[in-house]
């Protein structure tokens, strides 16, 4: 799911006169600023006053005048109060903090005892996660199981002990992970090859050939694989492009409810509703039936009408004018050839959907007369 | 004159209370005189007892008293006692109750407002539940605060001139909390906390019982029976040892009598400091890891440290503070008293909070110890991978925070957001703890990721939680409040449970030295043997005679006598 931050809506000139500084100056005399319009803001007694003044501490930390600043200006030696003192998150330890600790661990190394010093000198602990996720799919595909395992256990292990953050992993590795721990969770239950093109298809998005092994299982494996693994199983089932209505039982359920149950009624009498039926007009019987009686498209027109709707789903998606430009003629053309009947609720949908992408299109998007 | 604010310290093996007078902060003493209130709940009949009575009656009585339940705040775990059954939150509400009218007999005013702490490590849940135990108390409280936070403030009130950074490390019975501060221009900012909920000094406790029943096994082939006196009189005896260990190198174990499967056994096994040291490496590493991640968070390094705050009974122990001196390469300060420290910044934080003129230039700011945050899904290769943990608020944020997030719809025509939050730090929501969810409706039907909404989170300084949702298209707002009296119980369970324990008496005030001396005579009289047995025996049945005679005067000289033979007899007694 995409999400970002919004700006915050101070300007640093502002945020200057809320500290009480007059011009650009260095993290410690911000620092110092800071604390000091706390002691006039303070939380417990003025709250909102407070907010101002931290809001306008943290613009200023990350203020681009102290980007050029090192922690080596403020080594421990130099100033009582050095280096990177407050951080409200751990992406900023990511972003200034850690390339630049790194040279300095050794000067703490007799101080420090080997359990904090395997922190220090590690390389950046965002990354780790994303090479060990790529490393644990690629043990997958060689086949090597209880290696994955291991490393995907070290993983964990490192990860809750360090504390590093779902914002530091980000929401495409934790997606990753969830797909791989799935991957594990199958052992036992699909065999070593299957798993192995399951790996495969996690990295490059073909699960192909993984499907046809998944059917080739048989039934007793499918339900295993879809009770161990159902987002892996999601993947299979559905082909990519298509719109899933994940929001559960709504408005659209009972409509379609309903339009069942009153099929449902018609079929069993029929004869009833007949009687009561207004007679439909007759140009819309004469484009369903056409001179020569009901059409439908099979093999290859139809195939070549299912691409192209495909097509122009995924494109309304990412609102991609030409793409659905380029494929709505030879839709229109399946959907003729197929009759209108072949699916009138998907073409006049997917004609509203594609014309609130791109409005400029009307003209292009002729209606079947 | 109106009601007292007094600062609460509901621990996992004693409790106190204090309040600030004339600028000072300064523990009450209960209705014994002592500071320290053993959280232990004995249940006779419709009495109840709390305190030193209760704790002494965990070795005669265990069917019938409750220690320790702080570990199980937060949890559905049920005590029953004397048939009764009690949740961990009534307990404390009962320690709590008690608290209250020692706090009241000893100011007499009564108590307007408290303020209690927590670990910093208690999730949502384990805060509420202190919540409901405070409500069903009759204590109005407002304000829960973090232990380590706490001693900080006890220890910031004397050295706000000084600019320094330190580690607050507060290993009480039942849990393990690091905390990073920095007094600077006068302002305590807390800058980080982690720790360990369920890692204290009980733990080591269960370590020196492991110890006594492992060399029972090997030494005698034998095994504890199934009999909770006995269970209760080991452990009583293993506690008193690992304190006796944190002064002496060598002490014993001695039970005796122990009920064991080859009949009575009388347990003697002398144990080493260093034996125990050995046996508790696996929790002295447990401490390590929350260290680690207090540092990170707060972007230091473990050298910059300028001072070092042992806080909890259980940094009495030698191994822990040379854990520390290691870590940090400094020697810790023991200048704050460990069980104290905690209650004192309490009352501080209370006397803030009331606004009294003494404390007035006393300014903290804290940090929220867990992220908080809601589920969201991400489309990989095709499939949906839901329970992904977006935070908003992440920890370490400073309060009380506001922060927004957008976030877009996941498929085409959906009108329907259902917003899940979490608390926590794990990358997936099922390993977070869920504290709520709320529907936003009425999202215009729109291809996926084309509508918006905006998800702010208000956290403020008591700790509620406002989130509110916003439809960037329609400006439609829905708004939700993880409520503080909302989580297990609803209020009408809160309303049976208070009326529950109204029916349950305390023990009136001026007989509670009569019935601790009592009890402790009777769990003394079960650890001794011969001649030293009869010497108690004796003492105890003249002072029943007393009692008997119900003369003031003769009860209290017996009294007095009872209690130095007590402290003659018991070399095990504790401090």
């Amino acid at each position: 799911m995409y999400a970002q931050r919004l700006g915050t809506t101070v300007d640093s000139e502002e945020a200057l006169a809320e500290l009480g500084l007059e011009a650009p100056t260095s993290k410690e005399a911000i620092r110092r600023a800071y604390l000091r319009s706390v002691r006039r803001h303070s939380p417990e007694r003025d709250p909102g006053g407070f907010k101002r003044v931290r809001d306008a501490y943290d613009l200023l930390r990350d203020a681009p005048w102290l980007w050029g600043e090192t922690l080596e200006a403020g080594s421990p030696s130099a100033t009582p109060l050095p280096g990177p003192l407050a951080r409200s998150s751990p992406i900023a330890d990511r972003t200034e903090a850690m390339p630049e600790m790194a040279p300095q661990a050794g000067a703490a190394e007799e101080e420090l005892p080997g359990a904090l010093l395997a922190v220090r000198n590690d390389e950046p602990t965002s990354l780790v996660p994303w090479r060990d996720i790529e490393e644990i799919l690629r043990l997958l595909e060689d086949g090597k199981l209880a290696e994955a395992r291991r490393l995907n256990q070290s993983l964990d292990r490192h990860i809750t002990e360090l504390g590093i953050g779902p914002r530091e992993i980000g929401a495409h590795g934790i997606a990753r992970w969830t797909l791989v721990e799935e991957l594990l969770a199958l052992e036992g239950v699909a065999s070593e090859q299957l798993i192995q093109e399951l790996a495969a298809g996690v990295r490059s998005g073909d699960f192909e050939e993984a499907d046809r092994l998944r059917q080739k299982g048989g039934w007793r494996l499918r339900r295993a694989f879809a009770a161990k693994a159902p987002r892996l199983n999601q993947a299979l089932v559905a082909p990519a492009g298509v719109p899933r209505f994940r929001q559960g039982f709504t408005r659209w359920s009972w409509i379609w409810v309903g339009w069942v149950a009153l099929h449902v009624c018609r079929a069993c009498f029929g004869s009833f509703f007949a009687t009561e039926q207004p007679p439909r007009p007759a140009q819309v019987t004469a484009t369903a039936n056409g001179a020569n009686g009901p059409r439908t498209a099979k093999g290859p027109a139809q195939e070549s009408l299912v691409a192209a709707a495909r097509a122009i789903d995924e494109a309304v998606q990412y609102s991609d004018c030409n793409t659905v430009r380029e494929h709505w003629p030879s839709y229109e053309r399946g959907v003729r050839e197929a009759g209108f009947a072949w699916s009138r609720d998907n073409y006049a949908g997917r004609r509203k959907r594609a014309l609130d992408v791109c409005a400029e299109l009307t003209d292009e998007l002729v209606e079947v007369p | 004159m109106s009601g007292a604010h007094v600062g609460i310290d509901l621990g996992t093996t004693y409790s106190l209370v204090a309040i600030v007078q004339d600028g000072e902060p300064k523990v009450i003493p209960n209705a014994l005189g002592e500071l320290l209130t053993p959280s232990a709940v004995n249940v006779d009949g419709d009495r109840v007892l709390v305190g030193r009575a209760a704790r002494a009656r965990a070795l005669t009585h265990p069917e019938a008293t409750a220690v320790s339940f702080k570990r199980d705040m937060g949890t559905d775990r049920k005590y029953r006692l004397s048939g009764r059954t009690f949740t961990p939150e009534e307990l404390s509400a009962l320690v709590l109750a008690q608290l209250k009218s020692d706090a009241e007999a000893a100011l007499g005013v009564e108590v307007e407002e408290a303020v209690v702490t927590v670990p910093a490590y208690f999730g949502e849940l384990q805060r509420r539940a202190t919540r409901h135990a405070c409500d069903l108390a009759g204590l109005h409280v407002e304000r829960i605060i973090n232990e380590p936070t706490a001693a900080a403030l006890a220890y910031g009130l004397h050295h706000r001139e000084r600019e320094l950074r330190a580690i607050v490390l507060d290993l009480g019975g039942g849990t393990f909390d690091v905390t990073a501060l920095e007094i600077m221009e006068g302002v305590i900012e807390i800058q980080a906390s982690a720790g360990d909920t369920r890692l204290g000094g009980e733990d080591f406790v269960d370590v020196m019982v492991e110890h006594c029943l492992d060399w029972l096994a090997k030494e005698r082939g034998a095994e504890l029976a199934n009999d909770a006196v006995g269970k209760a009189r080991l452990r009583e005896a293993c506690e008193l040892a690992k304190r006796r260990l944190s002064e002496g190198a060598e002490t014993l174990v001695a039970v005796p009598g122990l009920p064991t499967s080859k009949g009575q056994v009388d347990f003697e096994l002398p144990v080493s400091r260093v034996r125990l040291e050995e046996r508790s490496q696996a929790l002295l590493d447990r401490m390590v890891p929350p260290i680690e991640r207090a540092l990170r968070d707060a972007g230091r390094r473990a050298s910059d440290s300028h001072e070092v705050l042992l806080v909890g009974g259980a940094t009495r122990m030698p191994c822990v503070a040379s854990l520390a001196a290691k870590l940090f390469g400094r020697l810790p300060l023991r200048s704050l008293s460990p069980d104290e420290a905690v209650a004192l910044g309490a009352a501080v934080q209370a006397a803030l909070k009331a606004g009294d003129s003494a404390v007035a230039d006393v300014v903290a700011t804290d940090v929220a110890p867990f992220s908080l945050g809601i589920a969201t899904g991400q489309e990989l290769q095709g499939s949906l991978v839901e329970g992904i943990f977006s935070p908003i608020i992440e920890r370490g944020t400073v309060l009380p925070a506001s922060r927004v997030e957008r976030f877009c719809t996941m498929s085409s025509g959906q009108t329907l957001l259902k917003i899940e939050v979490f608390q926590g730090e794990h990358a997936r929501c099922e390993r977070n703890q869920r504290i709520g969810e709320f529907m936003v409706r009425d999202i215009p039907p729109r291809p996926a990721g084309t509508e918006s909404v905006d998800v702010r989170f208000s956290y403020d300084m008591n700790g509620v939680l406002d989130v509110d949702a916003t439809i960037v298209s329609t400006k439609k707002g829905t708004t939700f409040t993880i409520e503080r009296s909302a989580g297990r119980l609803s209020r009408r369970e809160l309303e049976a449970a208070r009326a529950r324990l109204a029916r349950l008496k305390f023990h009136p005030r001026e007989t509670l030295p009569n019935i601790t001396a009592v009890s402790r005579a009777d769990a003394l009289y079960a650890e001794l043997v011969g001649q030293e047995r009869a010497q108690l025996g004796r003492a105890l049945s003249v002072f029943r005679a007393a009692l008997e005679s119900q003369d003031r005067k003769l009860i209290d000289e017996q009294r007095e006598a009872l209690l130095a033979i007590l402290v003659a007899l018991g070399k095990r007694e504790p401090r």
